[in-house]
């Protein structure tokens, strides 16, 4: 009897730790037709956050900036996949005569995520204070209408050969797990798992935008309880793309 | 006689010519040039050069954890976007730095000013030299020499090293075993170290702004003007009728805050149980153990009495009254567009409007009433309105406070008429880019498809090259 009653609450933890993730993907009503054309895409400065709290604050910086570069790479690779050319632009790597980032570009991004998050709220008018939270409650449905940007970027369009830019970011939040002792003692086979394994959260963001329209068109967030590692990302990535290209 | 009459005539035609720029328009600085080389260095080169300086304050493992963390942070503030290079700001600034420090070419190679797009009336030293200068520092100060002063507190900042030593202050702080326990007694500890930091940067940045050119009494004029920077300006006024009311727009008066309204609300608020909270701590000395910054009061009266006897005669502008003011007039046209691209959409407003009354003709200014009303009328209709415009309440100025209680008494509809009768009010408008797509974005919202899709096509005969021009097509279906 206690055996049914282990496999049982073994099996219900296990499912809670997979089912504890987090998928909100909205997107404007794209037509299969339109969204397979989509055949250029640029894609500006990707973030990559790793915040290790167990850990000193210098081997997040260096570890973030290793896996910035490699989430580049990445999403180069699952474009091509996606049969989508993919310009990634990263401040990093810029030459000295690249002025467009510093005068459109860094401004694009902050524009499409500040207005991203501030158009956020379309149904409660007292929510418009608490916005923030706003990426980390799935909605019911798809938002009523596409956030809107400043079209004075549309001429970016012109310049680019496209007219979808992209933005896209990794937040991975790693710390200790407490009461592990307590797994440990009274759930050993699940408890002893987990006692080397700490606690991750890893988001990851991919917002497009449509210049010509200045409409972003597309907004993805994801929360896994896992770590970051290139597999994972690499994962998620194919799928977003996938998700995009395959329209309404 | 001749040569005075040439003179005066000399400086008529500079004058004339120094508001003439802003006059007619206003170009946003754009990035030129090729990117400065400290833009380009990547962190890990800066954190691998600062290593091999050894310094005696921090450990290696402490110079470690200090330079990774601040040559990354300092990397992604480079980069984004939010400080300027090559343009006419920065090269103001970098030559107040000259002046201060002529006689040590030195020290002057190891500092760089760049001057961030950020609006708080602030400055701050970063370690390895660079002294960032807000643009709401430039548009505030009223001299060159009041700005001498600032950058000479923030240059003793490196020369001292005090972000090595806060650094290595707060570690200590946080590993002593007797603060441990008292989140707050840690605060205390680190916030104590700042402020003596402060106050020796206070006494060594005077040292150096002595040696200078610049006239003494705007050292502690300068701190005064830091005290004044979070105080309300009571001496504006907007003539809201004046500005806004057109054949098609008028404005009754129960969209005035006027005498009446404030007495309203006078008694509003007595009807209610209000609990007064106060804010200040009793005394000074509470006041400033909760601060990074010691007492300002304490601190201007110091740099006084160390002036005083400093009676040489010395200039407020090495560079000249002249261009000081233009270099100012770029940071307020500045500081509009910064508002503007953060979606502060009636301070910008309230700030074009203001400025509208220096100069009534700027397209560039009208463009930005017209396109903040627009996206004020925006967010309202998606009910997000409070995030781009508070409540009346919230202000002290009383001009502000009179155009956000007009702007909150408007529904949307009254609001995307506001918008459109003002761009369609102004003469010339035809010629203004920044009206003629606003005017269809507002008829759209009004659903009135067909007019605005023929100020889609003005746009596109009037302005061919324009930065819409790609949105106007998408508009017209090509």
């Amino acid at each position: 009897m206690n055996k049914i009653l282990y496999y049982i609450l073994f099996t219900i933890l296990l499912l809670n730790q997979s089912c504890s993730g987090l998928l909100l993907i909205e997107r404007v009503a794209l037509e299969k037709s339109e969204a397979r054309k989509i055949t250029r895409m640029v894609s500006i400065e990707p973030d990559f956050d790793q915040i290790d709290i167990r850990k000193q604050p210098e081997v997040r910086y260096l570890k973030s900036d290793r896996k910035e570069k490699n989430l580049s790479r990445i999403l180069i690779k699952n474009a091509k996949r996606s049969k989508i050319e993919l310009t990634v632009i990263d401040a990093n790597d810029l030459t000295p005569t690249e002025l467009d980032y510093f005068n459109h570009l860094a401004s694009l991004k902050m524009e499409v995520l500040q207005k991203s998050l501030h158009q956020n709220t379309p149904i409660d008018p007292n929510a418009g204070g608490a916005f923030n939270k706003n990426w980390l409650t799935p909605k019911k449905s798809y938002f009523n209408y596409p956030p809107i940007i400043s079209p004075e970027y549309s001429k970016l369009a012109q310049k680019y050969k496209t007219p979808y830019f992209s933005f896209q970011g990794v937040y991975s939040f790693i710390k200790p797990v407490k009461g592990k002792l307590f797994m440990c003692c009274f759930f050993p086979p699940i408890g002893l798992a987990s006692f080397f394994k700490p606690d991750i959260t890893t988001y990851f963001y991919h917002v497009i935008v449509n210049v010509k329209s200045s409409q972003v068109v597309y907004r993805e967030l994801r929360r896994i309880n896992d770590s970051a590692k290139p597999d994972h990302i690499s994962g998620i990535i194919y799928d977003s793309f996938k998700i995009f290209k395959s329209g309404k | 006689m001749l040569r005075v009459l040439i003179l005066s005539s000399a400086f008529v035609l500079v004058s004339f010519n120094l508001f003439g720029q802003f006059e007619s328009n206003y170009e946003p600085i754009l990035y030129t040039g090729t990117i400065p080389d400290h833009f380009l260095h990547s962190a890990k080169e800066k954190i691998t050069s600062h290593l091999e300086q050894k310094d005696d304050i921090l450990s290696k493992k402490e110079g470690e954890e200090f330079y990774t963390s601040t040559n990354f942070e300092l990397s992604k503030i480079l980069l984004s976007g939010e400080i300027y290079f090559n343009d006419k700001l920065t090269k103001y600034v970098n030559s107040i730095i000259d002046n201060l420090l002529k006689e040590q070419p030195e020290l002057r190679k190891q500092i760089t000013g760049c001057v961030t797009k950020f609006t708080a009336v602030n400055a701050a030293a970063w370690g390895e030299g660079t002294l960032f200068i807000n643009l709401g520092l430039i548009a505030r100060v009223e001299n060159e020499a009041q700005l001498a002063y600032i950058l000479s507190h923030e240059i003793a900042h490196y020369i001292k090293k005090h972000n090595l030593e806060q650094f290595k202050n707060d570690k200590e702080v946080e590993k002593s075993i007797f603060n441990k326990a008292n989140e707050m007694e840690q605060l205390f500890a680190k916030l104590s170290f700042s402020r003596e930091n402060e106050y020796e940067a206070d006494k060594y940045g005077l040292e150096i702004y002595l040696e200078s050119n610049y006239d003494p009494k705007e050292a502690a004029n300068a701190l005064r003007l830091l005290k004044k920077s979070d105080e309300p300006d009571q001496t504006h006024q907007l003539d809201l009728r004046k500005i806004f009311e057109t054949k098609t727009f008028t404005i009754e008066d129960a969209m005035l805050y006027t005498e009446k309204t404030i007495e309203k609300e006078k008694k509003d608020q007595e009807d209610f149980l209000v609990i007064e909270v106060k804010v200040k701590p009793e005394n000074i000395d509470e006041a400033e153990k909760l601060s990074t910054h010691p007492n300002i009061d304490k601190r201007i009266e110091a740099i006084e009495f160390a002036t005083k006897k400093v009676g040489k005669s010395k200039t407020k502008n090495i560079q000249g009254a002249q261009l000081f003011k233009e270099i100012q007039k770029t940071a307020t046209f500045e500081i509009i567009e910064k508002q503007f691209n953060i979606g502060a959409y009636s301070r910008c407003l309230y700030n074009a409007l203001l400025l509208l009354e220096v100069f009534p003709k700027n397209k560039y200014l009208v463009g930005v009433v017209s396109r903040s009303l627009y996206w004020i009328a925006y967010y309202q209709s998606i009910n997000s309105l409070r995030l781009v415009m508070p409540n009346h309440y919230r202000s002290d100025d009383p001009a502000y406070k009179s155009l956000l209680y007009f702007l909150n008494k408007l529904d949307n509809k009254q609001m995307l008429q506001l918008c459109y009768s003002y761009s369609k009010s102004k003469p010339n408008g035809k010629e203004n880019e920044a009206l003629v797509i606003t005017i269809p974005r507002v008829l759209d919202m009004l659903n009135e498809n067909e007019k605005a899709k023929k100020y889609y096509k003005l746009y596109q005969t009037n302005f061919p090259e324009g930065n819409y021009i790609e949105f106007a097509k998408y508009k017209l279906g090509e």
